[in-house]
């Protein structure tokens, strides 16, 4: 706390008057002082991993850079039909069980703005089913092998359409459908260069579908099953995540020191804490202020490729003492709160790309005066994220509060002092 | 604010300004504008009949005066240009400056309690401008909104008594109450991306006085009226009860002499000092306060019929120095006024007109004018 208070006192020194414009020769009151202050007013931050909360991302990433990144999708069938009804029976007649499935495929909708492929692909589809405890990645990642292959399909770059299927061989269901009746399926990309596609997931409006017809008979109508998980067991949340969801094998890097993350698979969440002098935030008007962040260069898989980084305002108070938990309740600044600013007050995003080096400045100028407003629920935080948070391999970094002078969180803030000569 | 507060406000000086652009002004500086608490009468006199007048709350023996209840009411508004060299802005002031009830007690009315709220000073102004500012490697065009609200308004219950006909005596007390609400809003243009700035205040003032004064007539065409005020503290404190500074209500003394010259007509010369200094410890600049004289002139004499109605004539000269300068610089003020009173119901009610003329000076080539319109009601329930 008092290294905190030493370093805005220190930091704070280069304040100075920068416009004060005189009052003309009559007014009757003191002329209005514009102060400008630049401080190092970060006194904690952290970075916050696995962001989104398991199986909430809406899309699934499927994709494979070298030994940079490795993420394939896991959907699970739990449910699926075992008989049928041919056709010409009567609806009321006995249900056939299914003997020899037909026309098996895994349907998948593709992001195609935010996928990335340059040379043909393959998708291999593996039976990931296991009584181990499959939602752990290291019991997973085995599954992906030969035996298990129960479907491929190779696309040209030009095949890639919002809708694609993946054919699965009818002899690697119907063992299942004898058994547990459930199909878990496991999607992995591979091609001579990087390729990365997103597909819809049940999270999202797009979810895969398990496509198969009862019999070989013409006109008989085909199942399509969305993604559902049966377990765990009495859990129908946590049920509903694992439904389907993204298996990282290989994810972002580690952060070196003195860099906070943003973004990235899985994703991450940088959380700073201000401690901002009383006497410009609490007495006087900000009239603008300005958030400073320094990038690392981050030349991870697609470092060139846009992405939004948006400033969020936690809500939560101080009674959530849980980091992820915490962080998870950070909002944008939208609605009848924004309203009351003008635009130019609050930087909703700003686009950078992961290999930038530049200083990044985000408009902070409406959080401050909710901060004096709202003094006692708003913590004086502020949490980053991107847009496509959990599906987005763009990977941006930050210096910390621990970077040298210059690199490291700064805030720039002018200010009309208030409350100066009151009397006459 | 607190009720008393707001109902006081509410019953003394109401004052409605209206931004303009303007370069500030030489009569609201300081702790404000000393209205004279003159009723719209005497001020058609140049406040000579002050101290002989009961609706003026200056000397309470003049209510031993009235022998009967009334209730007064008064609209200033003003109009005022104020000149720099090279710039001349104007502005219109809207005020209520006086109200005044008295009520006669007992059957022969010799006893008269009298109850006033006052505009003591009108802190009540409000101004614009635009400028090019640099901030930083930044300029940014901005307009300035600068306001004040509101003033120190003299709440006065005082008792004045008939002791014969030709001599009256009173006695008063005084609470000084009232507040201001101090607005800065400066405005960016939208390519700036400043946000608004908005500071405010709220002071308050909390002070009390006691007066007494004379009223005698030696002759019956000669009437003289001498009062004294002894100012107590007066403090300015934020609305959360922080004081600010102190200082006192200042002293007062007036005179008025009214004679009778003619039939019908009669000539009246008044005086008063205000010992202003008093609140000298209340201003960040203590020497923009000065002691000062007020002097007036006045004549008053029988109109024509109007409407079938009796009417009064009234002519005024004054010149006095406003309590607040511009810095060091001293501020005169001379005024002119005519005016008129139409009496109704045999003279148990009356309206009265006056039209002032103001031209107020400083060092420097600093002047503002006014035109004054004042309105007064008295009825006699």
């Amino acid at each position: 706390m008092w290294a905190a208070i030493a370093i805005v006192a220190l930091v704070g020194c280069n304040e100075k008057e920068v416009g004060s414009q005189s009052c003309p020769i009559l007014c009757p009151e003191q002329s209005v002082t514009v102060k400008d202050t630049t401080l190092d007013a970060v006194v904690s931050d952290t970075t916050i991993d696995n962001f989104p909360t398991f199986g909430a991302a809406a899309q699934l990433v499927i994709a494979r850079a070298g030994d940079t990144l490795d993420s394939r999708g896991i959907i699970r069938f739990d449910s699926i039909a075992t008989d049928f009804l041919p056709v010409g029976y009567p609806v009321d007649s006995a249900r056939r069980p299914i003997t020899n499935p037909d026309s098996v495929n895994l349907l998948l909708r593709v992001d195609t703005l935010h996928s990335r492929v340059s040379a043909s692909f393959t998708l291999d589809l593996f039976d990931v089913d296991t009584l181990v405890a499959d939602s752990i990645t290291a019991a997973l990642i085995p599954l992906f092998r030969a035996d298990r292959l129960i479907g491929s399909r190779t696309f040209a770059p030009g095949q890639l359409l919002d809708t694609i299927r993946v054919p699965i061989a009818s002899a690697a269901l119907l063992p299942r459908l004898n058994t547990n009746a459930r199909l878990r399926i496991g999607v992995r990309i591979t091609s001579a260069q990087s390729a990365m596609i997103r597909v819809g997931g049940s999270e999202g409006a797009a979810p895969p579908n398990l496509n198969y017809k009862g019999a070989p008979d013409s006109g008989l109508a085909p199942f399509a099953f969305l993604p559902h998980s049966n377990t765990p067991p009495r859990f129908a949340s946590a049920q509903s995540a694992f439904a389907d969801f993204s298996l990282i094998v290989i994810g972002v890097s580690p952060l070196a020191p003195q860099t906070l993350g943003v973004g990235g698979l899985p994703a991450r969440r940088p959380v700073l804490r201000f401690n901002l002098p009383t006497n410009i935030v609490d007495s006087s008007e900000v009239i603008r202020a300005t958030l400073m962040l320094t990038q690392v260069p981050n030349y991870s898989y697609r470092n060139t490729d846009p992405v939004g980084v948006y400033p969020l305002v936690l809500v939560a108070t101080s009674y959530v003492t849980d980091p992820f938990r915490s962080a998870s309740l950070a909002i944008p600044m939208i609605g009848g709160v924004r309203a009351r600013y003008p635009k130019y007050a609050f930087t909703d995003s700003v686009s950078m790309f992961p290999a930038g080096s530049s200083v990044q400045s985000f408009e902070v100028t409406a959080l401050l005066r909710e901060w004096r407003l709202n003094g006692s629920f708003l913590q004086r935080v502020m949490v980053f994220r991107v847009a496509d948070e959990g599906f987005d391999v763009a990977d941006i970094r930050f210096y910390n509060r621990a970077a040298p002078v210059g690199l490291r969180p700064r805030i720039r803030i002018l200010y009309v002092p208030g409350n100066g000569r009151l009397t006459p | 604010m607190n009720s008393r507060a707001f109902l006081l406000l509410a019953l003394g000086a109401v004052v409605i300004v209206r931004p303009v652009g303007a370069q500030g002004n030489l009569s609201s500086q300081g702790y404000g504008f000393p209205s004279g608490q003159q009723s719209t009468r005497v001020r058609g006199t140049g406040g000579a009949l002050g101290e002989l007048d009961p609706a003026s709350p200056l000397n309470p023996a003049s209510l031993g005066a009235v022998g009967r209840s009334i209730i007064y009411l008064q609209y200033d508004p003003e109009f005022r240009t104020t000149n720099i060299p090279g710039v001349a802005t104007g502005t219109t002031v809207f005020r209520f400056p006086l109200f005044a009830a008295a009520l006669s007690l007992g059957s022969t009315s010799r006893g008269v309690l009298g109850i006033a709220a006052s505009s003591f000073l009108d802190r009540t102004w409000a101004i614009s401008d635009s400028a090019l500012q640099t901030v930083g490697t930044d300029t940014a065009t901005y307009r300035q909104v600068q306001s004040s609200s509101g003033g120190i308004t003299d709440v006065r219950l005082a008792f004045g008594w008939r002791f014969t006909e030709s001599f009256k005596a009173g006695i008063g007390v005084h609470a000084y109450v009232g507040g201001n609400q101090l607005r800065t809003t400066r405005t960016f243009n939208d390519s700036s991306r400043y946000v608004p700035a908005n500071l405010g205040a709220n002071l308050r003032y909390w002070g009390k006085a006691v007066s007494i004064g004379v009223e005698w007539e030696p002759y019956s065409r000669l009437a003289l009226g001498a009062s004294y005020r002894a100012g107590g503290e007066l403090d300015v404190s934020l609305a959360d009860s922080t004081k600010l500074k102190s200082g006192h209500v200042p002293d007062r003394f007036g005179f008025s002499v009214r004679g009778d010259i003619a039939k019908g007509t009669q000539l009246s010369f008044g005086a008063t000092w205000n010992k202003w200094t008093a609140m000298s410890p209340m201003l960040s600049n203590p020497a923009a306060t000065q002691d000062a004289w007020d002097l007036g002139l006045g004549v008053e004499t029988s109109g024509p019929v109007a409407f079938g109605l009796p009417t009064v004539i009234r002519g005024g000269l004054a010149s006095r120095t406003l309590p607040f300068g511009v810095g060091s610089l001293g501020v005169r003020e001379a005024n002119a006024a005519l005016g008129f009173g139409l009496l109704l119901g045999g003279g148990r009610s009356a309206i009265d007109f006056t039209l002032q003329r103001s031209q107020r000076t400083a060092s420097g080539g600093l002047s503002e004018s006014a035109w004054t319109a004042s309105f007064g009601l008295i009825v006699s329930p």
